[in-house]
C-alpha cells in the first residue's frame, strides 16, 4: 500500500479553505458579472493592493514611467491551483489501496471528460468564443476529478447505507 | 471474485469499522469488498483471512467472470 506520492492528510482541510473561495472568485471573474470582481483585467476592489510598479514585458509604458502591472489574476489562479493540489492530492484519513484505485480511476475520468470537452470546443466554437471555452475547460479536469472521487468514496456509500437502513 | 466477509463478520459479530481498523483500511474499502465492487490485493486478502483465522480460500473464491 504505497501512497508516498501524496501530501499528509492535514493539507486536505487547508486545501478546501483555499480552493473553494478562490474557485468562486475565479468563476465570478470569468463571468465578468461586475467590474469590482473582475480580477483578470481592469480595476477591481483589490487593485490597490495587487498592482505593482513593474512594467509588463514588451510595453511602451516602461519608457513613459507609467509602469504598473496588476497581479490579481496571477495570484488568484495560483491560489486556485495550489488549493486544488492540496485537496486532490492529500491522503485521506485512512488511505488504502481501494481509495488509491478510486483516485487513479477518477484521474482517468477527469482526463477523458476534459479531452471530450476540448474536442467539442475545437469543432463547435472558433475565434474569441474558442478561447473563452478553453479557459472554462481549464476547470473541467479538476472539478470532474474532485466530484467523481468524493462521490465514490464518501457520498455513494453513505446514500446506500441510508437506503439499506430505512 | 466472491467473498464471505459479510458472513464471517456476522459470525464474529463485528462491524465493518471494526474489521477495517483491524486490517488497517478504511470502512468504505470493506464496504466495497462486501459488495464485490473491489478485488483486494493479495496482502489485504491475507490480512483479512488471518484476522478471521482461516485460509484465504475459505473467504475468497473466484467468480464466473474471473
Amino acid at each position: 500500500m504505497d501512497t508516498k506520492l501524496l501530501l499528509p492528510n492535514r493539507y486536505k482541510r487547508l486545501g478546501w479553505l483555499i480552493f473553494v473561495p478562490c474557485l468562486i472568485l475565479t468563476i465570478l471573474s470569468i463571468l465578468q458579472l461586475t467590474p469590482a470582481l473582475s480580477f483578470f483585467d481592469g480595476e477591481h476592489i483589490l487593485s490597490q493592493w495587487t498592482t505593482i510598479k513593474v512594467p509588463e514585458k514588451g510595453t511602451l509604458e516602461a519608457i513613459f514611467d507609467e509602469t504598473s502591472n496588476d497581479l490579481a489574476g496571477e495570484i488568484l489562479m495560483t491560489l486556485t491551483a495550489i488549493g486544488f493540489f492540496f485537496v486532490a492530492f492529500s491522503r485521506e484519513r485512512t488511505d488504502d489501496e481501494w481509495i488509491m484505485k478510486v483516485r487513479l480511476e477518477s484521474l482517468l475520468w477527469a482526463f477523458y471528460v476534459h479531452l471530450g470537452a476540448f474536442l467539442l470546443s475545437v469543432w463547435l466554437s472558433f475565434s474569441l468564443a474558442f478561447y473563452a471555452v478553453l479557459s472554462w475547460n481549464m476547470l473541467t479536469a479538476p472539478l470532474v476529478f474532485l466530484a467523481r472521487f468524493h462521490w465514490i468514496v464518501y457520498v455513494k456509500p453513505y446514500l446506500e447505507e441510508r437506503r439499506a437502513t430505512t | 471474485m466472491k467473498n464471505t466477509i459479510h458472513v464471517e463478520r456476522a459470525i464474529k459479530r463485528i462491524t465493518q469499522s471494526d474489521l477495517a481498523a483491524a486490517v488497517g483500511v478504511s470502512r468504505q474499502t470493506i464496504n466495497a469488498l462486501e459488495a464485490s465492487k473491489y478485488v483486494p490485493s493479495v496482502v489485504l486478502a491475507m490480512k483479512i483471512a488471518n484476522y478471521f483465522e482461516k485460509p484465504v480460500e475459505a473467504i475468497f473464491e473466484l467468480g464466473e467472470e474471473d
